[in-house]
């Protein structure tokens, strides 16, 4: 004989199950409401635009005096030393041997150079020449002279370099010295 | 006794939807995690790029509007529209970068859906590969002759430590 189960007959069984498949539907509902609620909110939220730094320039670069010491080729006779300085200037130090009357004679030619920005542009300058070990007969004070140009010339490519690798027009806004380092602040034209 | 059912009904589905709402709390408030920097090296040149810098690369990369964010401690977070469906929310993308040796990993963090924050471990493989060419990327565009050996992210930006290695 068989026996029809029927709610009425155990009213906690009847409890459970409604709280199981509450406990269920509510899991999933809530969970797929959680879900569409996030993506409306992700839809109608406005894209942020990114905030500008009023600290930092857009590209800081900062070379440090013993990489360029390393960095520098040296001569095959004689060396050439940088010495970084304050107030935006730079020693520029070179120890070699020049032929006076047959003779070799050992000097130390020193350039003290200044960088400045010049329309938005970065420019060495020679400020003096100091020329140590030879009489003052020998006119050694326009050294320098050619290296200037070189000097100027590549650091303007390294600057279209950078350009490029950002993808954009730049220009340097701040350069700053110290007795280690050269900072250069570069802001994109936008 | 049926009403029996039906209160078990209501309280069972207050209860899941009260699941639901802690699991969405406490997605929310973890604490993010915090990349382990190596000892610094002194390096020869330091590089800062800005946010905005990096942003509009990013946006000319994906070609969409993208916006980088970065906190300290390695954490960045990519803002952009995705397709999802036939809909464009705005996504966000968790990603924590962290030096290993000379290299920069970026490891898939978490993605933000409006106010719904899933942890990676919650989402397919497949999204942390993608993340992964973040770190590709910065390595790849480290210049000939030198090493990455730091990284570090502020709210402004991020500034990479390189040494030279040429003779």
């Amino acid at each position: 004989m068989s026996h029809q189960y029927s709610f009425n007959e155990d009213p906690i069984g009847c409890g459970l199950v409604g709280c199981l498949g509450g406990l269920i539907f509510g899991l999933v509902g809530g969970g797929i409401l959680l879900v569409v609620a996030a993506l409306t909110a992700a839809i109608v939220t406005p894209m942020p635009s990114p905030t500008p730094s009023q600290t930092q320039p857009d590209l800081q670069v900062t070379v440090d005096e013993s990489f360029l010491n390393r960095f520098t080729n040296q001569p095959a006779e004689g060396m050439i030393r940088i010495d970084v300085l304050p107030d935006n200037q730079v020693q520029l130090i070179v120890n070699t041997t020049i032929q006076i009357f047959g003779a070799a004679t050992p000097v130390q030619i020193t350039g003290l150079f200044e960088m400045q920005l010049i329309q938005q542009k970065l420019q060495v300058q020679l400020i003096d020449t100091q020329v140590l070990g030879i009489p003052p007969s020998v006119e050694l004070a326009n050294f320098f002279s050619e290296d200037l140009s070189i000097i100027n010339q590549d650091l303007n490519a390294i600057i279209d370099d950078i350009s490029g690798v950002l993808g954009t027009s730049i220009v340097v806004s701040n350069v700053n010295t110290t007795e280690t380092q050269i900072q250069l602040d570069i802001q994109e034209i936008r | 006794m049926r009403y029996l059912g039906y209160f078990g009904l209501i309280l069972g589905s207050l209860i899941g939807l009260l699941v639901v709402i802690v699991i969405a709390i406490l997605l929310r408030s973890v604490p993010p995690p915090v990349s382990v920097q190596p000892p610094p090296i002194s390096p020869d040149i330091t590089i800062f790029l800005s946010e905005q810098s990096l942003s509009r690369i990013a946006s000319d990369i994906l070609e969409r509007p993208t916006v980088i964010d970065f906190d300290l401690n390695g954490q960045m977070r990519v803002t952009a529209r995705a397709k999802v469906g036939w809909v464009e929310p705005v996504i966000h993308v968790g990603l924590l970068l962290e030096m290993q040796g000379t290299d920069v990993v970026s490891e898939f963090d978490w993605l933000r859906l409006g106010f719904l924050t899933i942890p990676a471990r919650w989402l397919p493989q497949s999204f942390g590969e993608s993340s992964a060419m973040v770190g590709q990327i910065i390595k790849n565009q480290t210049p000939p002759d030198f090493i990455l050996t730091g990284l570090t992210t502020t709210a402004d930006g991020i500034t990479f430590q390189l040494k030279w290695i040429g003779q």
